[in-house]
């Protein structure tokens, strides 16, 4: 099995043993969005392995709720009204665009990339816009003790490392070269095992003293 | 085809590790940055405390040097005229058979008022001050307004301050406008003083039976802001709790941490 998903399932079993010394509240929301993720990677892992059918639509779906929640987080995240407001009102018209890409443009049985594409930039111009906050901020901050930096670190991570993949995915995804599986499986294995690393440092960094501790 | 497509592969590859970097680089800056300024802030912070703490250290010198100069005006200058009043009016009431019982009475009225203003004058003074404990002085300023008859303050001591004299001449000054404040503005007819030692705090609770305040009209007034900032000063807090009508008790803490070595 990958190692995201023990990492996924880490994260899981550490978020409801401290669930109620998680805090802010969006940690709490990491949970359930983890959960389904590893649902989904365990239903499309299974799907791929035994049944060999195509596991795209799946992907267009969940990547498409992942965007939104990530958007979702930037919105109650960031200090500025109007990157706030640009944030929530990102998550519509995003659905736009994908509902546009997946069943107009490109088709349920293609990866939405260009979708993808633009919710990627716009998730690592999120990252910028929540760094620059925290480097403005003229209260004493510290960094690593804030759950929304190990989330948008690991954003970063992960959008920028597949920003290259994914503007040239339409034409290398179906060249049949060995190399093409290669590089997909070393990029999308790192990057993912980033991330949810990211996501468990978020969940654990921040947890309120327990009462004995107090 | 291939051969283009394996160059691709590659520049994807470079590309990757290339923006990965930059990625890195960014969170590696935030955080390195974020640190110096927090440092930076915590710096500005205790100077900025540094600065004030000096800033009053100065301004109850000032007091202190006017306290000294009014408790020798009083003493030297209104003490002296009215001693001369009282030995005149002495000598008056010598020269005369059956001297009339207002002589009598503004003679003995004198006396007294010489007494309380060489008393009053000895609370003004901080060399006089610093050679008695803080209790000591207590107790020596609620005699002086016990005298007056008009408030009856009752001292429960417990034990003796552990901080230094200069510092117990600021608590001093803090406590002696606590009880100015309550006689002028609570018009009590009862206050206690309680001292109080535990294993953390020293604590100075200053009660009366007043007409108390609500907490709309407490205020921003001098007198409170200058008594919050000389406990802080000395590593304390003070608290004012009141109750219209019922009193008010104000709470001085003190970190034990502060005895005098």
């Amino acid at each position: 099995m990958p190692v995201i998903f023990y990492i996924i399932f880490v994260s899981l079993i550490a978020g409801a043993l401290f669930y109620k010394r998680l805090q802010p509240q969006y940690v709490r929301w990491l949970l359930p969005f983890l959960f389904l993720t590893l649902l989904i990677e365990l239903n499309i892992n299974r799907q791929w392995i035994y049944f060999k059918g195509s596991t795209i639509w799946f992907y267009n779906i969940f990547t498409t709720i992942e965007f939104c929640f990530y958007f979702f987080l930037f919105s109650i995240n960031l200090r500025k009204r109007r990157f706030r407001k640009l944030a929530f009102w990102f998550i519509p018209l995003y659905l736009a665009i994908a509902f546009l890409t997946i069943f107009f443009i490109q088709g349920t049985n293609h990866f939405h990339t260009i979708s993808y594409r633009i919710a990627s930039v716009v998730l690592v111009v999120f990252c910028y816009l929540f760094f620059k906050q925290l480097l403005d901020s003229g209260t004493e901050t510290n960094v690593l003790r804030n759950p929304m930096f190990w989330i948008a670190t690991g954003l970063l991570f992960f959008y920028t490392g597949f920003f290259f993949y994914f503007c040239a995915y339409d034409y290398v995804a179906y060249a049949k070269i060995p190399l093409n599986l290669q590089l997909w499986k070393i990029i999308s294995r790192s990057l993912n095992i980033l991330l949810y690393s990211f996501f468990l440092i978020a969940i654990v960094c921040n947890l309120k003293p327990s009462n004995s501790l107090k | 085809m291939q051969s283009e497509t394996i160059k691709l592969l590659e520049v994807i590859a470079v590309g990757t590790i290339l923006l990965v970097l930059v990625a890195a680089f960014m969170v590696s800056f935030v955080i390195a940055h974020r640190k110096k300024r927090n440092e930076f802030i915590r710096e500005k912070k205790k100077m900025e405390t540094e600065f004030e703490k000096q800033i009053l250290q100065s301004r109850i010198e000032m007091q202190e040097y006017t306290y000294s100069a009014l408790s020798k005006e009083l003493h030297d200058n209104i003490g002296q005229l009215l001693s001369t009043s009282r030995m005149l009016l002495g000598l008056t009431e010598r020269n005369m058979e059956n001297p009339p019982d207002t002589l009598l009475t503004a003679n003995a009225t004198i006396g007294q008022a010489i007494s309380e203003l060489r008393s009053l004058s000895k609370s003004l003074d901080k060399e006089w001050l610093e050679q008695f404990s803080f209790t000591d002085n207590l107790q020596t300023e609620i005699s002086r307004i016990n005298a007056g008859e008009n408030v009856l303050v009752e001292l429960i001591p417990d034990g003796e301050l552990p901080l230094a004299s200069g510092e117990q001449i600021i608590l001093f000054r803090i406590v002696q406008e606590a009880i100015q404040n309550a006689i002028k503005h609570g018009h009590p007819k009862n206050m206690r003083i309680e001292l109080k030692e535990d294993e953390n705090n020293y604590s100075i609770l200053i009660s009366d039976d007043g007409i108390g305040f609500s907490s709309n009209e407490k205020g921003t007034g001098m007198g409170m802001t200058n008594m919050k900032h000389r406990t802080n000063l000395l590593g304390g807090s003070i608290t004012w709790n009141s109750i219209p009508g019922e009193g008010t008790t104000v709470c001085i803490y003190l970190p034990i941490k502060n005895k005098a070595a």
